[in-house]
């Protein structure tokens, strides 16, 4: 069995697929606990614990905030779980804080739920457990280029081996997709903190959709407020609530609207394009340090770095947190394609139009879970290794050699990097409309065509060469920007975080999923049915 | 404004076997402006901007937990993503000590 990526989700289906005796492989682009998103995270783990509160009033309050976009079962299960993957992930030694702050983020919530495991808690008690099984082989460094796909069945992955510069084929009886996120398609992330790199460059979604799977709600992305300035807290989250003024210094943000809510975030973006704005923190103290390690540090940091925003005002920007679409999974986490499993943050149809903060450590453990189990029991099931197909490897091979081909002209991968974020942030945002949409197909159109022509250098070989791996990561970046503008296109209404000028209101008929899929070689948009 | 001040300067040590037959130094001017800037950024920047062969552990937590950004800084074993460079300064950068160097600041 192969699972790719090692971040919460990931790691955390190794462990339950190796405990049914299968040989797992555990591959990351990066080492466990050294990249993706889990060791940025705040360590809100969300669970109906208090007295009065179930799953079920929790999945309704999800459901409620996710604009009913979200599939009931997988809801359900996501609730239904959350306690007892909880006390697992205790079991298996991280210290977890069951003391529930009082504080609900968004004010739908009925009952506060936030018990407390910081994501490098997580990561290193999931790597602790691995580490008791002789049956998992845990490759780091490697990034997966491809899925391999034999009669419409995923057979394996071909692995780029960072260290080496090599390619390797890994045969799998049955495949997890645990590879995070794609927030790094917008200028401002709050994927990227200090404005540095954490490796979610959507490259998962497009391994599931060139393997043809449903990819849905894709326009379904949450953004948050960050710091702008000064550099050094860019991007970095967990400060303390405070007023937001306007350029003209006064607040303007809808009475009672949540800290993570489409309506904060819309009135926000539109105060940004009149001028800056800011967070006024004069009268705040710093979290506390006791119940919130994260925030605690940050506040250590924030003195260190001199640049404490208590007692002044911080300019605020806008930034994409997390991605509600994603892979179509059912309930044991198939996704549409045999042989392909998915959980965690790239899988799609959890969330519906909006997250409720909290629930996605939630959704990385109970699925990762899932995910594992599910997947053991298919490749168990499974007599011998299925075929290889050797054309897809070689095609791949041959997209390398390109690739590290010497070429004239000077385009790098930075550049269109830099290029392809900028147009997500002008058309793209929390505010969108059908011929900005279609700008933005164009614009990313003519930078495709650029694609070929990236140089990559090679004089010091391919081992950890950085942009070799940034030109990867803008190949996918530039194909899963086309993929949000298609299916932000393709909902022709407004509902959670996808806004449409063109389209203002909440359309009845709309309830379901935008479908993006891979056909005759493009990317195709349709609806499929929201799950009751 | 005298540029000497805008700045910061990175003497970094590199490494790239069997390319490279010993480790040699190799120093960046990293404009700043005003600001100052963690080490991790400002080797980004260098990454970005001037040199795309430098290789390091780009990913970064932001919250001093991953240790991914571990190196020497002038002599001393420190997290890059915390380390503050100043306009002004001169700083030394290396690998750990006492492992492996795969390429430049990562080590096995
Ligand atoms: C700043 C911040 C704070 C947050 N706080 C909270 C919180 O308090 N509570 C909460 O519930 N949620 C929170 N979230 C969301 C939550 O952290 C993520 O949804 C969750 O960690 C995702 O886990 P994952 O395992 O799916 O992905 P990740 O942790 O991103 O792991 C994916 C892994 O896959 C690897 N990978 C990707 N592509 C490839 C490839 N092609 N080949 C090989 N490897 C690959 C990556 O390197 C990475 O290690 C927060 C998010 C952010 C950005
Ligand atoms: S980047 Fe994680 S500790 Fe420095």
């Amino acid at each position: 069995m192969l699972v790719i990526g090692a971040g919460g989700a990931g790691a955390r289906a190794a462990i339950e697929a190796a405990q049914t005796g299968r040989q797992v492989a555990l591959i990351c682009r990066s080492p466990l606990g050294k990249g993706g998103l889990t060791p940025t995270a705040n360590g809100g783990y969300q669970a109906a614990v208090l007295p009065g509160d179930s799953p079920a009033i929790h999945a309704e309050d999800l459901i409620a905030v996710g604009c009913g976009l979200n599939d009931r079962p997988l809801v359900e299960v996501l609730t239904g779980e959350a306690l007892e993957q909880a006390r697992m992930l205790e079991q298996f030694g991280a210290r977890m804080n069951w003391e529930i702050p009082q504080k609900v983020h968004e004010p739908q919530m009925r009952y506060p739920r936030s018990i407390f495991v910081p994501g490098k808690e997580v990561l290193a008690t999931l790597r602790r457990q691995l580490r008791k099984y002789g049956n998992v082989l845990l490759l780091e460094d490697y990034l997966s280029l491809q899925l391999l796909f034999h009669d419409g069945e995923v057979v394996g992955a071909l692995l780029f081996d960072i260290k080496e510069g090599s390619i390797t084929v890994c045969e799998s009886k049955a495949t997890i997709l645990a590879t995070g996120s794609l927030g790094e398609i917008y200028p401002l992330s709050a994927q990227e903190p200090m404005g540095l790199p954490t490796g979610s460059t959507g490259s998962g979604y497009i391994l599931a959709g060139m393997a043809g799977a449903d990819l849905v709600d894709m326009e379904m992305i949450q953004f948050s407020i960050v710091p702008l300035h000064p550099p050094l807290i860019q991007g970095m989250r967990c400060l303390p609530w405070g007023p937001l003024r306007n350029s003209q210094g006064n607040e303007f943000l809808p009475p009672n609207a949540g800290e993570y809510s489409h309506e904060t975030a819309q009135a926000l973006y539109r105060e940004l394009q009149r001028g800056a704005v800011t967070m006024d923190l004069h009268d705040r103290k710093a979290p506390d340090h006791a119940r919130h390690p994260v925030a605690g540090q940050r506040n250590r940091q924030l003195r260190e770095f001199e640049v404490t925003p208590y007692q002044r005002r911080v300019t605020v920007g806008l930034a994409s947190l997390f991605m509600m679409g994603g892979v179509h999974i059912n309930e044991r986490c198939e996704t549409s394609v045999p042989g392909l499993y998915a959980a965690g943050e790239v899988a799609g149809n959890v969330h519906g139009a909006r997250r409720v903060a909290g629930n996605a450590f939630t959704e990385m453990i109970v699925f990762g879970a899932r995910a594992g189990k599910y997947a053991a029991r298919e490749a168990a099931g499974k007599g011998r290794f299925p075929e290889v197909p050797k054309q897809q490897i070689g095609e791949c091979l041959e997209r390398l050699s390109g690739i590290v081909q010497e070429k004239h002209g000077d385009i790098t991968p930075g550049e269109l990097r830099r290029k392809a974020r900028s147009i997500m942030g002008r058309y793209l945002h929390v505010i969108r409309t059908g011929p900005g949409i279609q700008t933005a197909l164009e614009e990313l159109g003519t930078l495709e065509q650029d694609l070929p022509f990236v140089r990559v250098k090679t004089e010091g070989g391919l081992r950890y060469n950085a942009s070799l791996i940034e030109t990867f990561d803008v190949n996918w970046l530039l194909a899963v920007s086309r993929i949000v503008c298609q299916a932000a296109l393709t909902r022709q209404e407004s509902r959670g975080f996808q806004f449409r000028e063109d389209f203002p209101e909440e359309k009845e008929d709309w309830l379901k999923h935008t479908v993006i899929r891979r056909a005759g070689g493009e990317w195709v948009g349709g609806t499929k049915a929201v799950a009751g | 404004m005298d540029p000497q001040n805008n700045s910061v300067r990175l003497k970094i040590l590199r490494y790239n076997p069997p390319f490279d037959e010993n480790p040699y130094n190799e120093t960046y001017t990293v404009p700043v402006g005003n600001e100052k800037m963690s080490v991790l950024q400002a080797l980004e920047y260098i990454y970005e901007e001037q040199d795309d062969t430098l290789a390091f552990r780009r990913y970064c937590c932001g919250v001093q937990y991953c240790n991914s950004c571990l190196m020497l800084i002038n002599g001393k074993q420190t997290h890059a993503c915390l380390t503050i460079v100043k306009p002004g300064e001169e700083i030394e950068v290396a690998p750990v000590k006492g492992k492996r160097v795969l390429k430049d600041l990562i080590t096995d």
